[in-house]
C-alpha cells in the first residue's frame, strides 16, 4: 500500500471555549488530493476545525498539522497555501467585484486575475457592481473566487454551497471537481448536504457532538458497512468483528446498519449494501460517540 | 495600503469636507475678528473707549460689541477644534479593527497571504497618513485663527491644545487607543464610547493635572489697590501676569522669598492670609494682613516663551503612548481568536 502525504493531520485536537468544547479529542489524517467532507450537525466542530486549519483560532488541545505545518498566525508561507472560504462569506460591502479580485491581487503572491475573471464572467457577476448589490448567492460566487484565484493547494470550504440556488450548487461542486483534478489541489469542506457528498467526495469525516465518529475514504466505508434485515430476534447470533452503527424498527422487524472489517455474507440474513448517505445519517442519528463500537452482544443484551 | 485605503475612504473623505467647512468657517471669523482687532487696537480707540470725545467713543463702543458678538462664537471653534482630531481617529481606528472583526470581514484578510501584522502595520502607516495629511493644515489654520480672535494667549489651557501641533498627536493616539480597544471589545459601538471616555480622561488630567507641573513658572506681583467712588468701595490689582502666558495659581509667599514657591506653600498661605482677615469684625483689610504676615500677593504663570516646550512635551507624550499602543496591539493581534 502506498503511504500518501496528507493535507490534514489532526491529533487528539481539540478547542475549548470558555466551559464548552467545540471540539475534542479530533483524530484524523485526511490525504493529499481528495474532495474531503465533513458532516456533521450544528455545533458538531465543522467550521471549529476549519477555522483552525485556517490558522484563525489556536488549539487547546492536541496538535495540528496543516501541508506539514503548523497553521498558527506567524506561519505566513502557509496562508499562500491553503484558501479559506468562511461559512458567512465576509466580504467588504462597499467594494465593488473588481475591487474585491485586486484586493485578492494584492494580498496573495500566487494570484490567477485570469481565473478570477474568468469564473465571474461565467457567473454573470459584472465587476464594476458593489458587493452589497450583489444577491447572497452572487456574494458567495465572488468570495469562493477570491479563494479559487489564490490558486491554494489546500481549499477550506465551510459550507460553500449552502447559499446557492440547485443550478448555482451544481456548478460549483463541477468546479470544485475540475479544481481538483487540474491543479492537485486538496478540498475539505463542511457541508449539510449529503447529496453533495456522496457526488463529489471522496473522503468522509463524520463529526457529531465534538467528536470525530467516522474518518475514511468514501469508497472504504461503502465497502465497509452493510444493512442486515432481521425478521426474528432468535437469528442475532452475529459472527465476531461486526460493529453495529445503528438499529432501527420497521413493520417487518429490525434492520442494522453494521460495521464488517471482513468480508461478510451470511444466508441467513438479508444483507444489503447502504449508500454512504445511509451510512453518513446511521452515525450522525447515534450522535453519542460512546454508542459506536458496541458489538451484537450489546444489542442481545439489550433485546433479551 | 490600497485596500486600507479604500476601507477608509469614505471616513477620510467625510472628515476632509469637514475640515474644509470648519476652516473656511475659522478662517472667515479669524479674518473678521482680526479686522476689528486691529481697528480697536489702533487710533482713535486704541484698545479704550472712555475719555475719548463722543463721537470716537461711539464708534469705539461698536468696535468692542462686534468684537465681543463675534467672540460669542470662538467657543464654538475651541469645542470643534479640541473635539476634531481626537474623533477622526477614534472612527478611524474603530473602523481598523472593531468594525472588521463584527462584519467578519477580519477572517477574510486573515486567511491572506499577508501576515497579520503586516495588516495592521499597512492600518497604522495609511491612517497614520491620512491623519497628518488633513490635521497638519487644520492645526497650521487653528494656530492662526488663535492669534487672530484674541480670544486667550495661545499657551493657556483652553486653546493649548489646538495650537500647535498637539491635535495631531492626539489623534495619532486616539487611532492607536481605539484600535487596542477594538482588539479587545470587538464592538465598534462600544470602543468607541470607551476610547472617548478614555481619552477625555486622559486629556482632561494631562491639561489640568499633568501639564502646568512641566514648565517652569514665574512669578508676578500683584498690586491691590483699594478704591471708593460714592458708596461703593472695591479692590483692583495692577501688576499680574504677561498678556502671552499662562496663569496658574493666585496666593501669598513670604516678602523675601526668591524661588518660586510651590503650590501647596501658597495654598497654606492663603489659608493664614484668609484667617487673619477674618479674626476681627469688620474684617481687616488684605494689605493690613499681608503686612503683618509679611506676605506678598502673588500669581504664578508660565512664560508665553514655553509653549513650544509644552507642545513638545504634551504632543511626544500623546506620540509615545500611541507608539506604545501601536506595539501592544501589533502584539496582541497575533493572538486574537477569530
Amino acid at each position: 500500500m502506498i503511504e500518501e502525504t496528507s493535507v490534514l493531520e489532526a491529533v487528539d485536537l481539540g478547542k475549548r471555549y470558555r466551559r464548552t468544547w467545540g471540539l475534542q479529542d479530533c483524530t484524523l489524517t485526511i490525504p493529499k488530493g481528495r474532495v474531503a467532507a465533513l458532516v456533521g450537525p450544528n455545533g458538531s466542530g465543522k467550521s471549529t476545525l476549519l477555522r483552525m486549519a485556517a490558522g484563525l483560532l489556536e488549539p487547546s488541545a492536541g496538535t495540528l498539522r496543516v501541508l506539514g505545518q503548523s497553521p498558527s498566525p506567524g506561519t505566513d508561507h502557509l496562508r499562500e497555501r491553503v484558501g479559506y472560504l468562511d461559512q458567512d462569506r465576509p466580504l467588504y460591502k462597499g467594494f465593488r467585484v473588481a475591487e474585491m479580485l485586486r484586493f485578492g491581487e494584492l494580498n496573495n503572491p500566487t494570484w490567477n486575475m485570469d481565473v478570477a475573471k474568468d469564473h465571474l464572467a461565467r457567473l454573470n457577476i459584472p465587476l464594476r457592481s458593489r458587493v452589497s448589490n450583489l444577491s447572497g448567492g452572487q456574494q458567495a460566487q465572488v468570495a469562493l473566487t477570491l479563494c479559487l484565484s489564490k490558486q491554494p493547494e489546500l481549499l477550506l470550504l465551510d459550507e460553500p454551497a449552502s447559499a446557492l440556488d440547485p443550478v448555482a450548487r451544481e456548478d460549483l461542486l463541477r468546479l470544485l471537481m475540475r479544481q481538483v483534478a487540474d491543479s492537485e489541489s486538496s478540498v475539505v469542506l463542511s457541508t449539510h448536504a449529503l447529496s453533495d457528498v456522496a457526488a463529489i467526495c471522496d473522503y468522509v469525516v463524520v463529526l457529531a457532538h465534538t467528536r470525530v465518529v467516522l474518518s475514511d475514504d468514501t469508497e472504504y466505508i461503502v465497502e465497509t458497512h452493510r444493512i442486515i434485515s432481521i425478521v426474528d430476534d432468535r437469528d442475532l447470533a452475529l459472527p465476531p468483528g461486526i460493529t453495529v452503527i445503528h438499529e432501527q424498527h420497521n413493520a417487518r422487524g429490525r434492520s442494522l446498519l453494521v460495521r464488517v472489517e471482513l468480508p461478510f455474507n451470511d444466508d441467513r440474513w438479508r444483507v444489503d449494501r447502504p449508500t454512504l448517505e445511509e451510512i453518513v445519517l446511521a452515525y450522525l442519528r447515534e450522535g453519542s460517540p460512546n454508542r459506536y463500537g458496541h458489538n451484537i452482544d450489546d444489542i442481545e443484551n439489550g433485546v433479551r | 495600503m490600497w485596500v486600507v485605503w479604500r476601507q477608509q475612504r469614505s471616513i477620510v473623505i467625510a472628515f476632509a469636507l469637514l475640515a474644509v467647512v470648519v476652516s473656511m468657517w475659522a478662517l472667515l471669523m479669524g479674518l473678521h475678528e482680526q479686522t476689528l482687532w486691529r481697528e480697536y487696537l489702533s487710533p482713535p480707540c486704541k484698545g479704550e473707549f472712555g475719555g475719548l470725545i463722543a463721537s470716537n467713543a461711539t464708534f469705539c463702543e461698536h468696535l468692542q460689541s462686534s468684537l465681543f458678538n463675534s467672540g460669542k462664537l470662538n467657543n464654538v471653534v475651541i469645542s470643534i477644534g479640541l473635539a476634531f482630531a481626537p474623533l477622526f481617529g477614534l472612527i478611524l481606528g474603530v473602523n481598523a479593527v472593531a468594525h472588521e472583526i463584527e462584519q467578519k470581514t477580519i477572517r477574510l484578510a486573515w486567511t491572506q497571504s499577508g501576515s497579520r501584522v503586516r495588516w495592521l502595520t499597512n492600518k497604522y502607516l495609511a491612517s497614520v497618513v491620512s491623519l497628518v495629511v488633513i490635521l497638519a493644515p487644520l492645526c497650521w489654520l487653528f494656530s492662526w485663527w488663535v492669534g487672530a480672535s484674541h480670544d486667550a494667549a495661545r499657551i493657556t489651557q483652553k486653546i493649548f491644545a489646538i495650537s500647535g501641533f498637539v491635535e495631531v498627536a492626539c489623534g495619532i493616539f486616539c487611532f492607536a487607543l481605539a484600535v487596542v480597544i477594538g482588539l479587545f471589545l470587538r464592538r465598534p459601538g462600544w470602543s468607541l464610547a470607551v476610547g472617548i471616555v478614555l481619552f477625555a480622561a486622559i486629556f482632561l488630567g494631562c491639561t489640568t493635572e499633568v501639564l502646568p507641573n512641566l514648565g517652569s513658572p514665574s512669578v508676578a506681583v500683584l498690586q491691590n489697590t483699594q478704591q471708593g467712588k460714592g458708596s461703593s468701595v472695591g479692590f483692583y490689582s495692577s501688576g499680574g501676569v504677561p498678556a502671552d502666558s499662562w496663569p496658574l495659581w493666585t496666593g501669598y509667599e513670604p516678602k523675601r522669598e526668591k524661588s518660586v514657591p510651590s503650590h501647596s506653600l501658597m495654598n497654606r498661605l492663603t489659608t493664614n492670609m484668609n484667617r487673619c482677615q477674618a479674626s476681627e469684625t469688620p474684617s481687616l483689610t488684605e494689605s493690613y494682613c499681608a503686612k503683618q504676615l509679611g506676605l506678598t500677593h502673588i500669581q504664578l504663570y508660565i512664560p508665553g516663551n514655553q509653549f513650544w516646550t509644552l507642545q513638545f512635551f504634551e504632543g511626544g507624550f500623546y506620540l509615545i503612548a500611541a507608539a506604545l499602543l501601536a506595539a501592544l496591539s501589533l502584539f496582541a493581534v497575533r493572538k486574537v481568536k477569530q
